[in-house]
């Protein structure tokens, strides 16, 4: 397959060239203007961050068990608020809304259950303690207020996702968290067009790249943890 | 975030040489990752690798580049077809799928300028053929009014979407020693579910009595023109939906450890059984992956 690329002699020359020296390096990336900056830091994640005071709360763990952890944690908040939803549906929903929150809470439930069996079973650890949602800013009562919070969550789960992935060092838990955030796109994509038809990737989630939101944990919990009763330290999640 | 943090991290890094050819451009793939996220950026120095990207990675980039291209070559056909999504019915949903071929676009934009900035030259874009006869009449028409017919067009391009997502899940594993672009291919990956949601959103509102729910699904009404690709069994037995891969309710996660849905899910829980397999998007492999962009070159 890759026996058609012909490499071009030219190039080779300038990306062989050693680096030039740390504080040019530096320089020029403080130079180089806030976008370009941003697109940097986007892409090398969060990995190193030296300067992190301890924050407290429950710690999520480090490295791949932090990761899944951390999921089981967004997992766990999403499955509650599905739980919910069904349990008391708002008066307003329109033919087969309550039908699709049913099988949506069901996938979220196996989200759940499914990071809390990887953490027992296959890491050997003792998962992320239950949570306790904290839903009291939510009005369950009104269509609106379900919808606009369902896809919420499940945009800040995609963006979770995808920005957590890189911090995976398994390869088996890369392809299933993989799996895990498509569901969660589709249910993303479908709750924006009961809201508004067409914006299932629409240019607050999409970047003009054609890039799904990424972000990091530490962002994530700052959204998140106002439905969580307990505070979540992720400050060594991949590391 | 530490913007300084990452700048050590950039400057620690040193410029190792490596010894074979092909090594060397697999590299330099890895580093044009960074470059061509970072559009904007000059870059006179190519950021560095986190670790050497592999063969694999290369042919997986090559796979997805053809998919994507495919998507937009499929996407442009349609918008420039007199037939499909021009009459007035359809005119309300025109700005959709041109927001999916920007996205199609800049995703096939993207990987192909990965290949050419790392010292590569990318294959030709094919011709694509959506009827299914490989640019020859004399072909059997194997997806018939697609560029006529709305439903037609829009059973394909669920198919099309839905193989997508999972094309990317199949490929996702091997970019896992290039953190940048896997960065990238993971952010391409549920840009292209949420397409396939939308798209079976459309069908449901298109045609009454079709079942088409928003994730790939057993009760979903079987489509006129179905997308086969080779039986992962082999030899002569017969092709396959690309959604008899979907169909999975056991998730490994490492080697023969499977998670015990069923022990887990019991008392009120336990209908949750039948969802086991639509909670989770599945893999299409590489083999029956190639095959189905080969449908339509």
């Amino acid at each position: 397959m890759s026996d058609n690329l012909q490499p071009r002699g030219s190039d080779d020359a300038t990306f062989a060239q050693p680096l030039y020296t740390p504080i040019k390096r530096r320089s020029f990336f403080m130079y180089a203007g806030a976008t370009a900056g941003a697109t940097a830091l986007v892409l090398a994640g969060c990995s190193k961050d030296s300067d992190n005071t301890p924050s407290g709360g429950i710690s999520l763990g480090s490295g791949d068990v932090g990761v899944l952890n951390y999921a089981y944690a967004l997992e766990q908040l999403e499955a509650a608020f599905y739980a919910q939803v069904v349990k008391t549906p708002a008066a307003d929903f329109k033919a087969g809304e309550l039908a699709y929150f049913t099988q949506v809470a069901a996938h979220e439930a196996i989200h759940r259950d499914f990071f809390k069996a990887a953490l027992t079973n296959v890491a050997k650890v003792t998962p992320l303690q239950d949570l306790t949602p904290n839903f009291s800013s939510i009005d369950f009562t009104k269509r609106d207020s379900v919808l606009g919070t369902g896809k919420a969550f499940e945009d800040l789960g995609v963006a979770a996702y995808n920005g957590a992935g890189k911090l995976l060092k398994t390869p088996d838990f890369l392809v299933l968290a993989g799996k895990i955030v498509s569901v969660e796109a589709r249910h993303a994509a479908f709750l924006r067009d009961l809201i508004t038809p067409g914006s299932f990737a629409a240019d607050d989630q999409v970047d003009a790249n054609g890039l799904d939101k990424a972000m990091t944990p530490a962002e994530v919990l700052a959204i998140a943890g106002k439905y969580i009763t307990q505070t979540l330290n992720a400050d060594n999640v991949g590391k | 975030m530490n913007l300084f943090s990452l700048l050590d991290q950039l400057s620690a890094v040193d410029a190792s040489s490596d010894a074979a050819p092909r090594r060397h451009l697999l590299r330099q793939l890895g580093q044009a990752g960074a470059k061509a996220a970072a559009a904007a950026l000059p870059l006179a120095l190519a950021l560095p690798a986190q670790a050497a990207p592999t063969d694999a990675s290369l042919d997986s980039t090559l796979l997805l580049l053809k998919l994507e291209e495919l998507l937009a070559a499929f996407y442009t056909q349609a918008l420039a077809a007199g037939a499909v999504l021009s009459n007035a019915a359809q005119a309300a949903v025109r700005p959709d799928f041109e927001r999916i071929l920007a996205q199609q676009q800049n995703h096939a934009r993207f990987l192909r300028t990965s290949l050419t900035t790392g010292g590569l030259t990318p294959p030709a874009t094919p011709t694509f053929d959506f009827s299914g006869r490989k640019n020859n009449a004399g072909n059997p028409e194997l997806f018939p009014n697609v560029m006529t017919d709305y439903n037609a067009f829009l059973q394909l391009a669920q198919q099309l979407e839905d193989a997508s997502a999972d094309i990317y899940l199949g490929q996702m594993a091997t970019f896992t020693g290039d953190r940048l672009l896997l960065d990238v291919v993971l952010r391409m990956q549920s840009v292209e579910a949420r397409h396939a949601s939308h798209i079976r959103t459309l069908r449901r509102n298109a045609q009454s009595g079709v079942v088409v729910k928003n994730w790939p699904s057993a009760a979903d009404t079987p489509f006129n023109s179905a997308v086969l690709v080779p039986n992962p069994a082999g030899g002569s037995a017969a092709p396959v939906s690309i959604y008899s891969f979907e169909t999975n309710e056991k998730q490994v996660v490492t080697g023969a450890n499977v998670v015990p849905f069923a022990s887990l899910l019991t008392g009120s829980i336990a209908v949750q059984a039948g969802a086991y397999a639509s909670a989770f998007d599945e893999p299409l492999p590489t083999a029956q992956a190639t095959a189905l962009l080969n449908l339509f070159s």
